[in-house]
């Protein structure tokens, strides 16, 4: 082989023509100078700002609305509001049905979209030139005579819950929303964009037609079109559809925000391998002068040797204030020493010479990256009205260009970052508290802080006694369900039963059983009308087969942790984790469950995540399980248990309703629970596929 | 007689069709310009005086079309070989050095072919021209290189079937309806057979492809026209022709459906696809079909979106989509289901609309619908230097005019209701058909739960 690959590397080479081209010569080739439109504005009598860019290279037209109807015009309670709102403009008119609505605009092959940011919201639509009429006529309508229908608002308020919950599983995205909180925590930019999933659900259609009322007015809104167009026509257009439009925009405080002192925030989201760094140093606003030489700043410490590795910089602005921000991501129990690499790194670039050609590199890149994305259409307009909005005016294109290219190394900026920044923390927890307590005090973050106190009480690390009672609850809960040392010695258990999943109007009736073996052995298979298959576990393998094993196949990664969950779920089971003494069992209050008062204690699993037991303040029987955790508080999953019956000294569910997010999905009613039969081991191995590849269809 | 080279005369058409398409007197961006080099590479230049940036591609005859029984995954390891450095480029230099001037490179693999593409700052053209010159004349390689790309590949594949809600579904349709041709076999091999290549194959399968004499290079964007192919000249000409040995293809088969098949999924879904094969991308059905699959399954008017329970109020997803290809073509419908939804029914449901497409012809509001999206989509895709390569490319690709694009736009305009009722007459038929179920392989988990 070692021959063989020495030898190789001259076989492969394909090269044929023996012209010998050096890639390093001097160039050639000069580009055309580069050109970015400007457009044609005009102010109609109700106040609205036009800007017509004609850009005849394809028959097509963008429309790009900007009101300043964003986050932080929302009131203190209204997290979700402005995003509600624009998300409901695209729901209906009027005088359209939310689905003549999506027909009209699917008969012109349109879109619409909208986004909403702290500072304004935008739809934005495009379409072929020739329907540029049909278009801003429907885009007005969307704009001017919104539905507010109650069952749309259901529908949208679902899926932006949906969303925002996403978010905040994915710490990086999350982090990066709460700069703003910890940055400026008194302002209204602590707000998420997006809504939190309380202020969402919180959210009422009055509020929502009174925030249209007062903040989607013409007076300081800007319609910018771009495309082949003729900008007579455009602006006709634009007037006889959007000259209806009244009123004018009550305004919101817009103040500079009072910035943090330098402190340690943590936004704890529960244990964590990994920690998100934030440095945050208050920085101008959009329309400050100087904010093209911050620009300049964050991109000579993002683009240059001055960071550690995967340290990301960036400077962002906004109308009352700017953030200039470090990123990082790294193993939680590095996040204290990282944290020190980055403030040393960054005191060690502010002395960086204004002779360094480090600058020159960061203008030109500056400038690359700006130009990059405006032969789009989309990005050339919503690039235009941020710089419009930041005062910059109708040549904001080819200025803001020229003013990066020209941007100078500003001292103020570099004196700045001497000082000590705002230092933002996601993750971790409890553990990293102590570690980063060495940087100064260390002060929650916390999400949905005007929100849900069920939420943050979830995440607050418990008490020792919290601990103390939780320990006492499940004490006499392991007591009435046969006892810890009777938990312990359970070697095997098998259920049986029919199975009832609960579809819109019907349920389809199915069979299961579930073999579980000590330690981590599982076989669980389903039977349904159109459906049968086996999964298992044994130790680390995982596997799945289907119709009588005739496909068989290793599970990934994913499916084998989903089975350790699983096999961990079962009632016995939890039980056990939660009797061993390592085990952190946590008193989180008491509730009503089915007219019977519960008390509540969770604790973590070992296959990851925690569950939550709802435990009988009478009998102490657990009454349910929580499980599915969001990293909100929020429990998604409930499995409510009756029908207790004594099994091998266990006392064991017969009857398991298993909810998600209040509606029922599936039913258990098991025919038998059998515990330490002495099941044969084999069973829980891979079988061998039967492997036929498919079938002709039966005629 | 007057004799318009076919160059000049192609270009004329695709400047005719765009104007008359655009309904704009005039445009900023010249009708691109395609010559062929001594060599026999085509070269297409499409300056764009508002670009922004400028995007450099070539085309290589380079795909699973190409590959002979046995030689499945030797399209997608030669794919990589050309990132493995060229003559005076070492092993990952090429990326560093577009990357460092401010570009993008990527790939785009297709079963009828491999577009090799950089997207710079202007500035950097030259360069990447270069660098483009350099990989055509020669590549490096060794086979603990191709060793290391056979594992990459392993792991793409297996990366792609657990990233991508029913892929494995996709690649099981393919199977079923190309059997036999090299469309049945995945764009990133089939993984026993890639196990099986041996590293002097697979360099031997990349020479007789990787060359000028197969290719297409396109440019796009902001550039000096004249300069540029003077330089494109200067470094592609004096390469030796290589590249036309890729061979001819496999024939497609006679359909025999309808087939199916069932099978394990990596997503907690429940997935249906259903395909028809169908002519391939000349053939002169092939925009009726495109307009065909729009009004089954693409946006809210689609006959799916009001015909499937639930597709309206997102519980579920129903898209449908072709593949246009030289030698044979997929219309094919996907459906995304929770894990206790009713199969039989949704089967059904699904199969009912197409039959009603093939019995009565579209109403006039769902052709119009289905006409603009198509050509809002294609036009929004053309705005960026990339996009208009990737148009340009693929036309001069595929069908050897670089025209075919606008002209493509001209005759989905023209598509009639019966042009549409009579392609899915022939086309979504039985014997045609085949549909894969993808079972969840949480769907046992998650009722345990």
């Amino acid at each position: 082989m070692s021959l063989l690959r020495r030898i190789l590397p001259l076989a492969l080479v394909l090269a044929s023509s023996g012209a010998a081209l050096a890639v390093d010569t001097a160039p050639m080739l000069q580009p055309p100078p580069l050109v970015l439109p400007a457009p044609v504005v005009r102010t109609l009598p109700n106040g609205l700002r036009v800007a017509v860019f004609t850009i005849p290279r394809m028959p097509i037209v963008q429309v790009q609305l900007r009101v300043p109807a964003g986050a932080s015009f929302e009131d203190s309670n209204g997290s979700g509001v402005a995003s509600l709102t624009a998300q409901m403009l695209l729901r209906g008119t009027t005088s359209r049905t939310a689905r003549q609505f999506e027909a009209d605009l699917g008969a012109i092959g349109g879109t619409l979209v909208a986004n909403v940011s702290r500072d304004d919201a935008q739809l934005g639509a495009g379409f072929l030139a020739a329907d540029l009429d049909a278009g801003l006529e429907t885009l007005s309508d969307a704009v001017v005579n919104p539905r507010f229908d109650e069952d749309d608002l259901e529908d949208v308020r679902r899926t932006l819950v949906r969303q925002s919950l996403q978010l905040r599983t994915d710490a990086r995205a999350l982090t990066d929303d709460m700069v703003w909180a910890a940055a400026f925590p008194t302002h209204a930019y602590s707000r998420q964009p997006f809504g939190s999933p309380p202020g969402l659900a919180r959210a009422k259609r009055e509020e929502l037609r009174a925030f249209h009322r007062d903040h989607w007015r013409p007076d300081r809104a800007v319609l910018a079109i771009a495309g082949a167009v003729d900008p007579d026509e455009a602006f006709r257009s634009a007037g006889e559809w959007f000259g209806r439009w009244s009123g004018n925009d009550a305004g919101a405080p817009s103040a500079p925000p009072i910035p943090s002192r330098p402190a340690v925030r943590l936004l704890d989201r529960g244990p964590s391998r990994r920690a998100e760094i934030r440095l945050l140093w208050p920085a101008p606003a959009a329309s400050a002068p100087e904010a093209a030489s911050w620009r300049l700043v964050a991109r000579a410490l993002d683009g240059g040797q001055t960071l550690p590795a995967g340290a990301r910089a960036s400077y962002t602005a906004l109308r009352d204030a700017g953030l200039l921000s470090i990123s990082i991501s790294v193993p939680a129990e590095s996040a204290a020493s990282a944290v020190g690499q980055l403030r040393a790194a960054v005191r060690t670039f502010a002395a960086t010479p204004a002779s360094s050609p480090l600058w020159a590199g960061a203008r030109r890149s500056l400038q690359r990256e700006f130009a990059y994305p405006l032969e789009s259409l989309g990005p050339l307009l919503s690039q235009w009205l941020t710089l419009d909005a930041a005062g910059h005016g109708a040549d904001g294109l080819m200025g803001e260009w020229r003013r990066l290219g020209d941007a100078t190394e500003p001292p103020a900026a570099l004196a700045a970052l001497a000082a000590e920044p705002v230092v933002l923390v996601g993750g971790g927890g409890e553990p990293l508290t102590r570690p980063l307590a060495s940087l100064g005090a260390v002060t929650p973050l916390v999400l949905d802080a005007a929100g849900s106190t069920a939420a943050s009480r979830s995440f607050a690390p418990a008490s020792v006694a919290e601990r103390k009672r939780g320990r006492n609850v499940l004490k006499s809960a392991l007591a009435a369900h046969g006892g810890a040392a009777r938990l312990n010695r359970m070697r095997d258990l098998t259920m049986e039963g029919r199975v009832f999943m609960i579809v819109p109007g019907s349920e389809i009736a199915g069979s299961m059983r579930q073999v579980r073996q000590t330690p981590y052995r599982l076989l669980f298979s389903s039977r349904f009308p159109q459906f049968e298959a086996r999964q298992g576990l044994h130790g680390d393998d995982a596997w799945m087969s289907t119709h009588n094993d005739s496909d068989v196949v290793a599970s990934d990664e994913r499916t084998r942790a989903e089975l350790r969950t699983l096999y961990e779920s079962e009632l016995a089971h939890l039980l056990r984790i939660a009797a061993d003494t390592n085990t952190v069992v946590a008193s989180r209050g008491s509730e009503k469950i089915a007219d019977r008062q519960a008390d509540f204690v969770d604790f973590p699993l070992p296959s990851g995540g925690a569950v939550r037991l709802a435990i009988d303040a009478q009998t102490h029987r657990v009454l349910a399980v929580d499980s599915d955790q969001s990293p909100d508080g929020i429990w998604h999953q409930r499995r409510v248990f009756s029908d207790f019956r004594t099994v091998g000294g266990l006392l064991l569910p017969f009857i398991e309703e298993r909810y998600v997010d209040g509606t029922r999905v599936t039913t258990w009613r098991l025919t038998s629970i059998v515990v330490d039969s002495g099941v044969d081991e084999e069973q829980f191995l891979m079988p061998q596929s039967k492997m036929p590849a498919f079938t002709r269809e039966k005629p | 007689m007057i004799v318009i080279p076919r160059v000049a005369r192609a270009a004329a058409l695709a400047l005719v069709a765009l104007l008359v398409l655009a309904g704009v007197s005039s445009s900023d961006a010249p009708p691109p310009r395609v010559v062929m080099l001594r060599n026999g590479l085509r070269v297409l230049l499409a300056p764009d005086s508002l670009a922004t940036t400028a995007d450099v591609a070539v085309w290589y005859p380079c795909g699973t079309r190409w590959e002979r029984p046995g030689e499945s995954g030797a399209a997608a390891l030669s794919e990589r070989l050309l990132l493995r450095g060229s003559e005076h480029v070492p092993d990952g230099e090429h990326v560093r050095r577009v990357r460092d001037a401010g570009g993008v490179v990527g790939t785009n693999p297709t079963p009828d072919g491999l577009c090799v593409y950089e997207t710079v700052p202007p500035e950097a053209l030259e360069l990447v021209l270069r660098l483009e010159a350099d990989r055509m004349a020669g590549l490096r390689g060794s086979a603990a290189a191709i060793e290391q790309d056979r594992g990459r590949l392993r792991e793409q594949h297996a990366r792609v079937l657990t990233t991508v809600p029913a892929v494995e579904g996709l690649e099981r349709l393919h199977a079923l309806l190309f059997p036999g041709h090299p469309y049945g076999s995945p764009v990133l091999g089939n993984p026993a057979n890639v196990d099986r290549l041996k590293p002097v194959d697979v360099a031997a399968w990349a020479r007789a492809r990787l060359g000028p004499s197969g290719a297409v290079l396109t440019v796009t964007g902001r550039f000096d026209a004249p300069a540029t192919l003077a330089l494109v000249r200067r470094l592609f000409e004096p390469l030796a022709r290589r590249g036309e040995g890729a061979g001819v293809a496999a024939r497609v088969t006679e359909p025999r459906g309808p087939v199916r098949a069932e099978i394990a999924g990596h997503w907690p879904v429940r997935a249906l696809l259903m395909g028809w094969r169908a002519p391939g991308a000349a053939d002169a059905s092939a925009t009726a079909l495109e307009v065909l699959t729009q009004i089954l399954g693409v946006g809210p008017g689609s006959r799916l979106r009001g015909s499937l329970p639930g597709a309206a109020a997102g519980q579920l997803v129903a898209q449908g989509n072709i593949e246009l290809r030289r030698d044979a073509s997929l219309v094919w419908v996907t459906v995304l289901a929770p894990a206790d939804a009713d199969t039989a029914a949704l089967e059904r449901d699904v199969l009912d609309a197409a039959a009603r497409l093939a019995q009565e012809p579209p109403s006039p509001e769902e052709l119009t619908r289905a006409r603009k999206q198509l050509e809002v989509t294609s036009r929004f895709a053309q705005q960026t230097s990339r996009g208009r390569a990737q148009a340009l490319g693929e036309a001069l690709w595929l069908t050897g005019d670089a025209t075919a694009s606008a002209s493509r736009l001209g005759a989905i305009a023209r598509v009639s209701a019966e042009d549409v009722r009579a392609a899915a007459q022939r086309v979504l038929a039985d014997a045609n058909r085949a549909t894969v179920w993808v079972a969840p392989a949480a769907d046992a988990s998650g009722v345990g739960r």
